[in-house]
């Protein structure tokens, strides 16, 4: 009888296992981080949306860096000076595309006005007027307000547009090891190249730098529409495998693209023991739906719409 | 004597052809993900839903000769030994064998039964997530999936 008991609770098990999926991996709940200091309500990468992020409370602050001229690393989404959101000082229009990369911070700070015009994407976003913000403000920011928050630093390297990883990481991870914050960070890049460069330094400076390859890595040149078929018919078919190109660059997670996610790649990406990342997810709903999934984070530029 | 039972046995399979189109899954349960991770996310993304349903669906042929089964998708194929349970009821039996990208990853046990040319089935996958590139078999990982498929009967 005892055996047949015994019996029952391995089916049930294995039931439990099929039916519930409980072989993968149980978290204590995603964080959630504001996508460029929550672009759905300030600014995006502005001073204001930093100060506001961190006034706010948000578990993680997620921003993007530019190097300029003098390799000082500035809040930016692009190698160049946003051309629909930014003007110069006086307030005319920029026309063409002018790589960050040309100015010295001063010049940067002094000739452009980022934030003053609203953004189309984030019609109720506040429109607030501002210089570039320098990652040395917002360092000081972070060590003057002790907030407990984690920084996701997102490296914008990119080949053909800027300087190389190797500068990019040195000139941020000196920054933030030298400031001693009590914060956590960590760096993120679709670049194989970026990731190894944040690496490599943490391992020549003894500092435990935590990594994040960006999925999926998206070329200017190309479709983006193109781009995104083949990848997700090569993630599906395993032509294309994202956890592998984490592992071979020794990142410690990976930041997917929600809509290219699945439940599978996420929970190859936990087995492999990668810390993952979701972006970019802005409706209430679809926030809800994937924080049961078992990931590390949810970015949204909403971080105060989850349900 | 030997001749007729040699004709008997041989015919039908010489008489058949070696590789025969069975049917077309439009829900197959190899992977079987499709309605238990990505059907549930078709309000907020349906174009990767649709691309993801299309990936899914599977090309079936048999090889009559050896009761052979072989089917293909993008996102999985597969080889299965099919069976029927009991020579009265129209239910089938599989055992075989499911890789990605023809990369053997693991087990899978059907059960189907046939309504006219509509096909139902349910089964099992036990199977790592090894790929080409990361040929790992360490985990593993068990996959129920529920199959409906179009085509000729058995």
């Amino acid at each position: 009888m005892q055996e047949i008991y015994r019996i029952e609770g391995r089916v049930l098990n294995l039931l439990a296992i099929v039916l519930f999926g409980c072989n993968e991996a149980v978290t204590d709940g995603p964080i959630v981080e504001a996508h460029r200091g929550a672009a759905g309500y300030y600014p995006q990468n502005s001073r204001t949306a930093m100060l506001a992020s961190l006034e706010d409370g948000w578990d993680g602050i997620e921003l993007d860096i530019v190097l300029t001229a003098d390799r000082v690393p500035v809040l930016a989404h692009d190698p160049w000076v946003h051309t629909e959101l930014c003007t110069t000082a006086s307030g005319a229009s920029i026309e063409e595309r002018v790589r960050i990369d040309t100015f010295r911070l001063e010049e940067l700070q002094e000739g452009f006005l980022c934030g003053g015009i609203a953004d189309p994407d984030f019609p109720n976003a506040a429109v607030i007027a501002e210089p570039i913000m320098a990652l040395d403000e917002l360092i000081d920011e972070l060590y003057l307000s002790q907030a407990e928050v984690v920084v996701h630093l997102d490296m914008k390297y990119e080949p053909g547009w800027t300087t190389t990883p190797d500068d990019y990481a040195a000139e941020v991870l000196w920054r933030w090891t030298a400031a001693d914050l009590p914060q956590r960070f960590y760096i993120s890049s679709p670049w194989p190249d970026m990731v190894e460069a944040a690496e490599d330094w943490g391992r020549r400076n003894a500092w435990e730098v935590d990594t994040s390859l960006s999925w999926p890595l998206v070329r200017r040149e190309r479709s983006t529409i193109g781009q995104a078929l083949g990848l997700e018919l090569g993630a599906t078919s395993g032509s294309e495998d994202p956890v592998a190109q984490a592992l071979a660059v020794d990142a410690d997670g990976m930041n997917i693209n929600w809509e290219l996610a699945s439940r599978s790649l996420v929970r190859t990406a936990r087995d492999n023991d990668l810390a993952v990342q979701l972006w970019t997810l802005n409706d209430p709903a679809v926030l809800e739906h994937h924080a049961a999934w078992p990931v590390d984070a949810l970015i949204t530029d909403y971080p105060g719409d989850l349900p | 004597m030997i001749g007729p039972v040699l004709t008997a046995l041989t015919g039908p399979a010489l008489a058949a052809p070696f590789v025969r189109t069975e049917r077309i899954d439009v829900l197959s349960e190899d992977p079987g993900t499709f309605v238990f991770d990505d059907l549930p996310r078709a309000a907020y993304t349906p174009r990767s839903t649709v691309l993801r349903w299309l990936e899914q669906v599977r090309f079936v042929a048999t090889v009559p000769r050896y009761s052979l089964v072989l089917g293909a998708s993008v996102a999985s194929q597969s080889i299965s030994y099919r069976f029927q349970v009991h020579p009265k009821a129209p239910v089938y039996g599989s055992a075989g064998i499911v890789t990605k990208l023809f990369l053997p990853r693991g087990l899978q046990l059907g059960a189907e039964t046939w309504a006219g040319p509509v096909r139902l089935g349910v089964g099992l996958q036990v199977h790592s997530d090894a790929t080409w590139a990361r040929p790992d078999y360490t985990r593993w990982h068990a996959q129920p999936g529920i199959g409906i498929g179009i085509g000729r009967k058995p």
